[in-house]
This record gives C-alpha cells, sequence and structure tokens, in this order.
C-alpha cells in the first residue's frame, strides 16, 4: 500500500504528492460539497477550502482513518458549516430561492435537450424547487446521510467512517431520511404541484 | 412524463430525482487557484526575515558580541581585585566602633 509513503511525503510539504492527492479526490469532494449546497460555484469554493485544510492540518492527521474518509469528513463538516453560515446571517429564505434557482438553471442546462417544452422547462424548475425544500427539511444528521447515500461509489461502511457512526446506525439512519424526505414531500406537495 | 393526478408515482419519481447525483467536475482553473492559495499558506508559514546579511557579518557580529562580553567580564574581575581599599576603610572603622570584635579577631589572628 503506497499511503504511508504517500502521508510521508504530504507531511513533508511535497506539493507535486499534495497535488496528486488533489487530482484523485478534487471531483469526489466537489461533488459531497454539492450535494450540500446544491450550488457549483460554492461547491467549488468549499472544495478548494478543504483542500487548504487538509494541507494545513496533515501533519495532525493521526492515520486512524484512511486518507479519503479523513478528506470526505472535512468536506462534509465545511459543507455543513457553509449552510450553518448562511442560516445564521438570516439569509436562508433568500439563499434557498437563489440556489433554487442556480439548481434549477443548472439543471436545464445540463439535462434539458434542445426539445424541451416551455411547459416542461417549468416543470422541472418546480420539482427543483420542491426537492431542495424538501432537502432543506430534514436533520444535518439525515442530510449527510442522504447526499452521502446518494455519492457514487460510497460504500456504508465509508459512509459510517465519515460520519464517525456504526454501520448499523447508519443503514437506519439512510432509511429514517428516505421515510422523512417522503414524508416532508406528501405533506407539502399541494404547495407546489 | 410523469402524470401528477397520481400523487404517489409523482413522489417517487421526486424521491428518485433526489437521491440522483448530478455529477459536477471542477472547473479549468480550479488548480491555479488552488495552488495560489496554497502559496499564500505556505509563505504565512516562512518566519519573517527582519533583515538579511551574508554570513561573514554574521560571525563577524558574533565574534564583535564575544570580545565585548570578554572585556566586560576581565573589568569586572579586575575592580574585584582593587577592593582592598574598600576593606581597609571597614576595618579603621571597625576598630573604632567594634574594639571588642577587633579584639577578637587579633586573638584569633594569634
Amino acid at each position: 500500500m503506497r499511503e504511508p509513503l504517500f502521508i510521508q511525503q504530504l507531511r513533508k510539504g511535497n506539493r507535486e504528492a499534495f497535488n496528486q492527492l488533489v487530482e484523485e479526490h478534487k471531483d469526489g469532494v466537489l461533488n459531497i460539497c454539492y450535494g450540500f449546497v446544491k450550488n457549483t460555484e460554492e461547491a467549488e469554493d468549499i472544495t478548494q477550502e478543504v483542500f487548504v485544510e487538509v494541507f494545513k492540518t496533515i501533519s495532525k492527521f493521526r492515520e486512524d482513518s484512511s486518507l479519503f474518509t479523513w478528506i470526505y469528513r472535512i468536506a462534509v463538516s465545511r459543507s455543513l458549516d457553509a449552510i450553518k453560515k448562511k442560516k445564521s446571517i438570516k439569509r436562508a429564505a433568500f439563499f434557498e430561492k437563489r440556489v433554487q434557482s442556480e439548481v434549477a438553471e443548472y439543471e436545464i442546462e445540463n439535462t434539458a435537450s434542445d426539445t424541451l417544452s416551455p411547459d416542461s422547462e417549468l416543470e422541472q424548475i418546480q420539482q427543483q424547487q420542491f426537492i431542495q425544500f424538501s432537502l432543506a427539511k430534514l436533520t444535518e444528521s439525515q442530510r449527510t446521510a442522504f447526499v452521502l447515500s446518494h455519492q457514487d461509489g460510497l460504500s456504508y461502511k465509508e459512509i459510517s467512517e465519515i460520519m464517525g457512526k456504526s454501520l448499523t446506525s447508519i443503514e437506519s439512519l439512510i432509511h429514517r431520511s428516505k421515510q422523512t424526505l417522503r414524508k416532508i414531500m406528501e405533506e407539502n406537495y399541494r404547495e407546489y404541484f | 412524463m410523469t402524470s401528477k393526478n397520481n400523487i404517489p408515482s409523482h413522489i417517487d419519481a421526486l424521491m428518485k430525482q433526489a437521491g440522483s447525483s448530478s455529477k459536477i467536475t471542477t472547473s479549468k482553473n480550479f488548480m491555479d487557484n488552488l495552488n495560489s492559495r496554497l502559496d499564500e499558506v505556505e509563505q504565512k508559514r516562512t518566519p519573517a526575515r527582519i533583515f538579511s546579511i551574508n554570513d561573514y557579518i554574521k560571525y563577524a557580529a558574533v565574534i564583535a558580541i564575544v570580545i565585548v562580553n570578554l572585556g566586560i567580564l576581565f573589568s569586572v574581575s579586575t575592580e574585584s581585585t582593587t577592593d582592598t581599599a574598600t576593606a581597609d576603610t571597614i576595618s579603621q572603622f571597625a576598630d573604632e566602633y567594634f574594639p571588642e570584635y577587633t579584639a577578637l579577631l587579633d586573638g584569633e589572628g594569634q
């Protein structure tokens, strides 16, 4: 396994090794951050902060988890901080609207075909807004579990390591997050459609 | 398209959509931006130099400081050897004010 040697290089401040680490994990970290903040630019900014923090604190990395788990844990923590920061400055409503419209724009740009009618576009925007509203209603741990469980290639074991919870509690947390999300959707469905 | 008349099936579709992660990638200048941020971190880590002098001047300064210190030590030690005059003055006043003490000292001397 190359990790101990690689970590040694990182601790020495080897920029080449660090760039290699960034190249390997930047998209994974970005997608996790995006899963929380649902804004491409903000997710990228948080991703940068994550790697700056990794660079600064690699000497404190105790190797009781894998490097990958440690980085993803920082990503989750930074994303949650970003959400809290937004809420604390009482701009949540504005932020949600802005995010929702940006998400909708992004989704349309990336998924909609040229043949999509204005009605369908509007419906997609509505759906995205509804999904964002519902996700925002989940608790912090439910949202984290839900976001991580839908990341490509992340196993329940890895999620449990990232969240620092047992495998069984992660399984039930993911199950509950889906149940709660569905309940929220059912309760608020009429307001959106 | 999912029919909204059938709410449970529409919610099923929305749940699926909420879970589907739209794969995004970093922008082209991500690495450049990150590297400039890391450069700043590295710059902060390096201790700031107040002034820069070459090695010869450093050695000369150390030698000069050593010479000055030795000079001070030497002058202090020579001053302490010339303290006999002070001792004489003390014994002179001791004779005057403490004759018994000086007699005792004289007795010990004999």
